[in-house]
């Protein structure tokens, strides 16, 4: 078989400067997507991000407790009835409070964070830093600070010295968390610390019979629904017992429906999608009109409109492939730079990639397809 | 000029004139969602303190913002009067609590008010009424803007917040937007038995200064005289750090910011591409007016005129649509998010400019060509 010609190939090639210019735009585009796309899944993921640090298969939360970013403790005796099931090897506390005061070390100034109260004997913590500190958590006011709490919070390196909550606590570590919707950074202390730190200076105090998550880790082998089914059949109904993928799901039904994140990163990411037909169109429709001649030509030496609009069209992928190579890349240092100033975790899936390249081909096939009717309104012995 | 170029341009081809303007309106509709997102949570922001009577505020010194507010000792609420210009000082108590759904039993957040009855500081003349209402103990009024998936509360309902069950005696109209998508006013002693707070701590203390009298000053005077454990705000004051919180230090400020930027850009992009596109069209043409003697700058006022036209229909055209589309939204999300005058010329103001420059980039081609070489 004879070889074909790339023609689609060498015509964007024609002109080296015009197809940077094209690629360039596209990959604007692109990148106003990876930002669009980065920013909802990112924002989700946060508000589920905390359990990724906790060693737990199940949890056991309040009835009333709607999301994770509410105080609603339960007694910390059904933790100790979970355990009275066969199925559960382990069932840890953990003590959440949402109002630790924090001062900035630096400028004096006062934010709201979240800490979270462990037993280091019996510590949930999958965070290797987390449990590589337990020890150093035993002593009293002691505090792990999360290293991507926003930056007003101040210096959080260890050996630093800060109030919190009215009482001095010294920072022993860092670990790895982020911000989410409602918290701007989070701390990391013993069972003992909490009752200090999550002191509301008016409100009861709190207790550590109260705890807000039972963490549960059930017998290997053993079917995970059944052994939920018996864990729930033995608590009182005051707590309900969720398996990790349930309360995810919750939690993040609880932020799509109370937030309107959904509709406006939608909203970015379609306007990045706009953005990229008009321009993918325009780059694709000034091809057209300056090669109307040799289009012409090509028709008159007999190919059909099949083959110009697949000519388009190929142009319009390859253009696609560019642009959405370039903005992959360079939506690596986007994330990057956008992670570090807002604490958002800005992950890139694969899942989520192809998601972006699939807009990216249907945008450009969009424009190719208009871009296409030119070439084919070109009339051959018109134009010569 | 008297051949009005510019408008028989944009007649020639009405189909792509109409296409072109509907390609800005949809960039500039957009462009007004997301400023109108943005609005609501800068409105949020200090939707409580606008609708407090007051003109200086003793706040605690662990003041955060309206969601994490500390408390400052009665006491000093009852020195305040003592200080030159203030005519009165009220205390105000505001706490986040949870509300029971009344069917599904499930929980949420809401920011329980409470005054005393005969007080009642708050600048809605609904509120003021119905604040007698609340002198029997265990009843509420219930904000109507409280989100519908909170249940329904209507007049007699016996409710439970936080642990305590409580009647609506009535409702009002308030909306506190992003701080909390529920609320509930209630007296100061209802206050402190639903929140377990003692009444010796006030979440804030509600100065008016005597007429006439300065709040600044008055403010600087409340400062001095009072002991450390409060801190003295204007309203102004108060209002700016509302704001400077909610944009800067939480995440929405972030994220609506953003959104307002990209749409703006992609508005700004979307217009100059055609605009651009239509110039390149007509070159042509214009090269034809240069030979025939009409100078380049009068091309170039055609050109701005056109993209001047395109952009006040496509601005003209999208002011509706967002309107209406605001107009929903903010019933379906209870958000304020309604186009307003200023809002609308921001944008009419941004897209023009946007007009220009493209105008002007493009024209800047034209200029240097020489007539001949157009025609290429």
């Amino acid at each position: 078989m004879r070889r074909r010609v790339p023609l689609a190939w060498r015509i964007l090639c024609h002109d080296p400067r015009r197809l940077a210019l094209s690629v360039g735009g596209i990959t604007f585009a692109v990148l106003i997507i990876f930002a669009e796309v980065g920013f909802l899944n990112g924002l989700y993921d946060g508000q589920v991000e905390v359990l990724d640090k906790i060693d737990g298969d199940a949890f056991i939360l309040s009835r009333v407790k709607f999301s994770l970013a509410v105080d609603m403790p339960f007694p910390r005796r059904r933790i100790e009835q979970a355990l009275a099931c066969d199925s559960v090897v382990s069932a840890a506390p953990l003590w959440i409070a949402g109002g630790a005061l924090w001062r900035n070390p630096a400028d004096r100034s006062l934010h709201r964070m979240r800490v979270l109260g462990i037993d280091p004997g019996a510590s949930p913590s999958a965070d290797p830093e987390v449990t590589a500190r337990l020890e150093e958590l035993t002593r009293p006011d002691t505090v792990l600070v999360d290293r991507r709490s926003r930056s007003y919070l101040g210096p959080r390196e260890p050996g630093v010295v800060t109030e919190v909550s009215r009482r001095r606590f010294r920072g022993v570590g860092t670990f790895d968390l982020g911000t989410d919707l409602v918290f701007n950074g989070t701390l990391v202390t013993s069972d003992r610390s909490f009752l200090e730190i999550a002191s509301d200076a008016d409100a009861s105090p709190p207790r550590l019979e109260r705890v807000e998550l039972g963490v549960l880790k059930l017998r290997p082998g053993r079917d995970p629904a059944r052994a939920l089914e018996e864990v729930r059949a033995i608590l009182p109904r005051d707590v309900v017992v969720l398996s990790r993928e349930e309360l995810v799901e919750r939690e993040l039904t609880f932020w799509k429906v109370n937030t309107p994140i959904g509709a406006m990163f939608g909203l970015g990411a379609l306007m990045g999608f706009v953005v990229g037909i008009f321009i993918c169109f325009q780059v694709l429709a000034t091809e057209v009109t300056d090669q109307v001649r040799q289009l012409a030509t090509l028709r008159a030496i007999g190919h059909e409109d099949g083959r110009l609009l697949r000519l388009v069209l190929q142009q319009a992928v390859i253009l696609a492939l560019f642009g959405f190579a370039a903005g992959l890349l360079l939506s690596e240092l986007l994330y990057g730079w956008l992670d570090g100033v807002t604490g958002i975790h800005m992950r890139l899936t694969v899942g989520r990639a192809s998601v972006v390249f699939g807009l990216a081909l249907v945008m450009c096939a969009v424009s190719g397809c208009l871009a296409a009717r030119k070439a084919l309104a070109a009339d051959p012995a018109e134009l010569f | 000029m008297t051949v009005p170029f510019a408008w028989r341009n944009l007649t020639q081809n009405r189909a792509r004139t109409l296409v072109a303007a509907a390609g800005m309106s949809f960039t500039i509709v957009l462009a007004f969602v997301q400023m109108g997102f943005h609005a609501a949570l800068m409105r949020a922001a200090t939707s409580l303190q606008d609708r407090l009577d007051f003109d200086v505020i003793l706040v605690s010194p662990e003041y955060v913002y309206t969601r994490s507010p500390g408390t400052i000792p009665f006491a000093r609420v009852k020195q305040a009067p003592s200080v030159e210009g203030v005519a009165s000082a009220v205390p105000f108590y505001a706490k986040l609590g949870h509300w029971r759904h009344p069917e599904s039993g499930m929980r949420r957040e809401v920011m329980v008010l409470g005054f005393r009855p005969e007080d009642a500081p708050f600048l809605l003349p609904e509120l003021r009424q119905s604040a007698p209402l609340l002198a029997v103990p265990d009843t509420i009024l219930v904000d109507r803007v409280t989100r519908p998936d909170y249940g329904p509360h209507p007049d007699g309902m016996v409710g439970e917040l936080d642990w305590r069950r409580v009647t609506v005696a009535g409702h009002y109209t308030l909306g506190l937007g992003f701080v909390v998508y529920g609320c509930v006013a209630t007296s100061d002693e209802t206050w402190s038995r639903v929140t377990g707070i003692s009444l010796d701590r006030a979440t804030f203390g509600l100065v008016k200064v005597a007429p006439g009298a300065d709040p600044a000053r008055v403010a600087r005077r409340l400062e001095a005289a009072l002991p450390g454990d409060v801190r003295v705000l204007t309203r102004a004051a108060l209002e700016a750090h509302e704001r400077d919180y909610w944009s800067t230090s939480s995440s929405f400020g972030l994220i609506f910011g953003s959104g307002v930027l990209v749409a703006l850009l992609t508005t700004a992009i979307i217009s100059y591409q055609v605009l651009a596109t239509d110039i390149a069209n007509r070159v042509r043409e214009y090269a034809t007016l240069k030979a025939l003697g009409y100078r380049p700058g009068s091309v170039s006022l055609v050109v701005l005129r056109q993209g001047a036209i395109l952009a006040a229909a496509a601005w003209l055209a999208s002011v509706p649509v967002a309107t209406v589309l605001g107009d929903l939204t903010g019933r379906a999300t209870q958000l304020p998010v309604a186009m307003t005058v200023p809002r609308a010329l921001v944008v009419l103001v941004w897209t023009l400019a946007i007009a220009a420059i493209a105008g002007f980039v493009a024209t800047r081609k034209l200029r240097a060509a020489d007539p001949a070489e157009l025609f290429g």
